[in-house]
This record gives structure tokens, sequence and C-alpha cells, in this order.
């Protein structure tokens, strides 16, 4: 791509991304209310772990900081995925409704003008609430030890490898849509439920489910895997590694799976 | 990929679609059984469609619903790719260059809007303008122009939502048009438009192919969007081309019954449709002397009139009205060819 075609790019995200802000501001009440739900979802489950944790005392070896930050820094990466790839949630209706026709007639590759289409602006409750659980988490770590030095940069390339999961995981859930259409219940198994499990350590689970979701689902792969290392509850130096090497695999197959689909698309009668 | 003839704006050669669809059994035993069974079966939406579409000309694609027509659209603008077969616009293969082409048409839907459907209809113009790349001056031009054409101003500032089916459609031509596309397809353009909203559509798409060259495919069920617009017709029915040239030939090719309506003085008791006429005897004149038949379609005994059926292949009017004269005294005499509605109909019968 050239640098012409980047800049053009630049400019037709930033058109589009305004154009959704403006749409989704024409209903105002709706737009507060989704904002409202989507700050009170996820953080009860925070509040709930806090509360145990509180009352029982660390969970083989996580304390309520170690947890908190693990939490954070999962959050973050669903966040920063939730704002840029909001339609990717939403792709069951393009599929039900045949509106993917109308990206596939214009002249750009149709997961730029999707993504650009539908800024999740009311989603940012998830960025802060990871956010809020870091600021949280981080003083007390800090004071105590346990990390320090490099390891905020390792902790914010966590969220980056985190959120690229999200997007390679959402990615390919919604390509499945070209070929099953109905992907609201696929999105559960593979998007909502693995976002909840791994947003906590991954020792509580059976190995054949820690497995799982550093491998089909890997989203424990962005956050779990290197906080572990980083917050010195074992594995090694080379789980700093993995993200970095299975990120990029994860969203070139996930990209394959979309080009894939987009060819077996079967639009709808009219 | 074959190379083209420089005149020729859209190619489909062998043009095939098959949609692998699941086997539905009525009742809830029969859907759980479609569910675990997974039986699927093939339909074929186009079958082996060729044809050739030179720049600038206009023309309609027809059949009934679930045709084809929507499905080989699709594919000639990239949204569905072929099961077979080859598709070219402007020498691009939609499937393969689906960008270049999209850059290159323009592609409306009459029962989908592409403008962004809770902004004023002037910003649905302006990111279209951005995707297009349109240089500035060439906006303000097309703006200038279109909005007199097509009397935009009235709603520019509308969110799109609020517009009326004819406005919408109004915006929705100019939006496919703001990048100066070559080719122009059109998929049921004037579905649901009132007559006013219908005859200001046409006027545009004239002006639009005949003063800027725009070639267009245009399916309609409406036959005076035929009559009215197009010079070619391509008819097609299950799948396939059943036919392709202009409308005299297309008409000429059904052979369809041209009615003559007969006003008389009396009319005999006793005359009923269905009713043959015309042997000819030996004291016809010159022009009758051929055997003139003619059957009675329709008695008005309240109006007088008799609706005779001909073959003009065979029969001409003089004829015809030779054979009347034993029905009475004509007083007045009028002819009522087929039309594009009636052709189309005996065509896909």
């Amino acid at each position: 791509m050239t640098s012409v075609r980047l800049g053009r790019a630049a400019r037709v995200y930033r058109i589009l991304v305004s154009a959704s802000l403006r749409g989704k501001t024409q209903y105002r009440l709706d737009f507060l209310g989704s904002t409202l739900i989507q700050t009170l979802m996820g953080a009860e489950g925070m509040l709930f772990i806090g509360a145990v944790l509180w009352r029982f005392g660390p969970v083989m070896g996580w304390s309520i900081f170690d947890i908190a930050m693990l939490y954070a820094v999962s959050r973050m990466g669903n966040g920063v995925y939730m704002l840029l790839c909001n339609e990717l949630d939403r792709f069951e209706l393009y599929m039900v409704n045949g509106d993917f026709d109308t990206l596939l007639i214009r002249p750009w590759p149709t997961l730029f003008t999707l993504l650009a289409r539908g800024v999740g602006i009311d989603r940012l409750a998830f960025l802060a609430q990871g956010i809020a659980a870091a600021a949280l988490a981080a003083p007390r770590l800090v004071a105590t030890g346990v990390i320090g030095g490099w390891d905020a940069v390792w902790l914010l390339a966590s969220v980056a490898w985190s959120a690229l999961l999200y997007f390679a995981v959402g990615l390919a859930t919604a390509a499945a849509g070209f070929w099953i259409v109905r992907i609201d219940e696929l999105q559960v198994f593979t998007m909502n439920a693995p976002s909840t499990a791994t947003s906590y350590p991954l020792d509580i689970y059976p190995s054949w489910l820690r497995w799982v979701f550093v491998t089909l689902l890997p989203l424990g792969l962005g956050a779990y895997v290197p906080l572990r290392f980083i917050l010195d509850k074992g594995g090694t130096a080379l789980d700093l590694l993995w993200p970095a090497l299975a990120c990029p695999a994860a969203v070139w197959a996930a990209l394959t799976l979309w080009k894939t689909g987009e060819a077996h698309y079967t639009s709808t009668g009219t | 990929m074959s190379s083209m003839g420089a005149a020729t704006a859209v190619m489909a050669d062998g043009l095939r679609k098959v949609y692998c669809v699941g086997v539905r059994k009525p009742g809830l035993w029969g859907s759980v059984r479609q569910l675990v069974a997974g039986e699927t079966r093939d339909v074929i939406a186009v079958d082996g469609v060729s044809f050739d579409i030179s720049q600038g000309e206009f023309v309609g694609y027809i059949g009934p619903n679930g045709a084809g027509k929507s499905t080989t659209v699709k594919m000639l603008t990239g949204i569905l790719h072929p099961t077979s077969g080859h598709v070219e616009v402007n020498g691009l293969s939609p499937a393969h260059a689906r960008q270049q082409v999209a850059q290159q048409i323009g592609v409306v839907f009459g029962q989908r809007t592409q403008l962004w459907w809770d902004l004023p209809t002037i910003d649905s113009f302006e990111i279209l303008a951005a995707m297009y790349d349109v240089a500035p001056a060439d906006y303000r031009r097309f703006m200038s122009e279109f909005t007199d054409m097509l009397g935009l101003g009235e709603f520019l500032d509308t969110p799109v939502r609020r517009l009326s089916l004819g406005q919408r459609m109004r915006a929705d031509i100019a939006a496919a048009l703001i990048h100066a596309p070559r080719v122009l397809f059109l998929d049921e353009p004037t579905i649901g438009l009132d007559v006013m909203a219908k005859a200001q559509v046409r006027g545009f798409l004239t002006r639009v192919n005949r003063d800027r060259g725009v070639t267009i495919l245009l399916t309609t069920h409406d036959m005076r969007d035929i009559e009215e617009l197009c010079e070619r017709v391509m008819v097609i029915n299950h799948g396939k081309l059943m036919f392709d040239g202009n409308l005299e030939s297309l008409i000429a090719s059904a052979g369809l019954p041209t009615t003559m309506r007969l006003r008389l003085s009396s009319i005999a008791p006793g005359l009923a449709a269905g009713q043959v006429l015309g042997k000819t005897p030996g004291d016809a004149p010159e022009c009758a002397k051929e055997e003139a038949l003619c059957v009675i379609t329709a008695v008005d005994y309240s109006a007088r009139a008799v609706d005779l059926a001909f073959d003009r292949r065979k029969t001409s009017a003089p004829q015809v009205l030779w054979a009347a004269r034993e029905l009475g005294e004509v007083r007045d005499v009028s002819l009522i060819e087929a039309g594009m509605e009636e052709t189309v109909k005996w065509l896909l019968a």
C-alpha cells in the first residue's frame, strides 16, 4: 500500500468513524442508556471476585492485586477491541439482512469499511474498567516489589497482544457467518465466555480448559501467559515471547478465513 | 483474463450460480431431522447465461421473481462469486478485482438504500465522495448538476430515514453516480414509486444514458420502464436466458394476436366469444383473396362492440374487416397491438 493510499485510507476511516458517531448520537437516550449498561456490565464480576478474595485470601498464589492486574490487562485488551471492532460483534445482522452487499460495492476492503462503520464509543466502559483496575493494583504491586523496571512495558505489550487476540478470535467468529449466517450463539461460546474466564488466573481451571484458552480460543495467551511470569506466578521468560509469535499467526489465520468466507457470501433475496 | 473488444462494457460467458440449501421438512420433527442430517440440495439460480453489453447501451433485464435477475446483477457487481463461468466489467473480473470494478461502476438496489440512514442526505454524498476520491471541483459540479436534475435541494438536509420512497430513490441514484461511473446497474429502481416519481426517475435515467454515455443494465417488473428506456431487452426465467434482442423483435417473436375492436350499429343476437369468422368467399376483393381467419374474443352488447383477434403475420386488417362484414354495419374500428406485458407473459408461460 503506497503512502498516498494510506493517506486516503486514514481520511476515509476518519470520515466513516465521524459518520458513525454522528449516527449514534442521533438517538441520545439510547446512546446514554447503552453506555451506562456497558459500564455496569462486567464490573460486577470483578466486585464479586474482590469480595471473595478479601474474605478468603489468595487463590492458588494469586493475591487480589495480582488478579486485579490480570483483569485490567484482559479488560483493556477487550476494551480496545470493542472500541475499534464493534461491528464484528454485530456481524450477524450483516449476514441476516444482506447488508454486507453495501460493503462489497465500495472500492475498499470490506473489513476496513465494516470496522469504520461502527466504532464502539458506547463501549468505552470496558477500557475504563481496565484502567481503573490497573490504577488500583499497580501501586500495591510496585510497593511490594512484584512489578518494577521494564514490567510496565511488558504489561502494555500484553494489552496489545490481548487486543490482537480478541480481534483474531472475533474476526474468525464473524467469518463463520459467511457459512452459517447466525453467529450470536457462537460468539457467546468463542468470545463472551472465554473473555470472562480468561480475566481470571487460568490456574483455577482444569488443565484441558487451560489448554483450550491458550490454543483453540487463545484469549488467555495475551494476558494470563505473560502476566504469570511478570507477577512471579511461574513460567519462564519465554512466556513473554509466545504471544509475539502467536498473535500475528492468529490474525493471519483469521484474515485468511475472512477472505475465504467473502467468496462464499450468498447475500439475501431481494 | 480474456481480452475484450473496446466497445464492450459488460460481458458474461456461461455464467452459473448454484446455491446449496438445506432441505426442510415440515413440522418440528422435520426441523430436528434437517438439523441432524444436514440434508442439502443444489438450487441453480443462474444457469449458463451469456451476453455482451456494449458501451452506452441501455439494457432491460427482466423475468419473474426468482428468475435469477438479482443474482446475475450481484455477480456482475462483485457481490457474489460465480459458481462457474466468467464475467468482465470494463475488462476486469468483479470476483478477482472487486475494488477496481467498484471504482468504475454504480449500483442501485431499489429495495435497499446505500445511504447513511440516520444522517442528513448531504452527508451520504460527502462520505461517498471521500470513499471514491472525487476531486472537490468535480464534487461541486456534481452537486450543482444533480441537485437541479433530480430536485435534491428540497431534502438535502433531511435525514435519510425521513425521506419518502421517491426522494430516497432519487438520492440513491445520485449517490451511485457521484464518482462518474461508466456502467450503472439498477435493480428495480422504480419499485413502489408513484406515477410521478417513476416518470422523474425514467427521465433522469434517459438523460444519464444519452448525455453521459453511461452504460445501464436495468432489472424491473414494470414493463413501462422497459418500453420507455431500453433499446434492448434480455428475458431470464429459471436461470436461463430466454430472449436477447430489441423490443420489436421480442414482440414479433411472440407472434401474439392483434385485436381489432369494432363498434357496430347493431349486434345480431347469438354472437359469442370463440366464434370463428372469415372463410374467404370467391367474390372477395383482391386485398382479401387469402383465407382470412379471426376469432371473436369479446362481445359487448350494451356498447355494441366486438373484439376480434387475428395473427398479423397471416392475416391483414382489411381481410379481417371483410370477414367481419357479416356482423353488421361497422361504425368505428381500432387496432390494439399486444404490448410488452402480454409478450413477456407469453414468453414466460
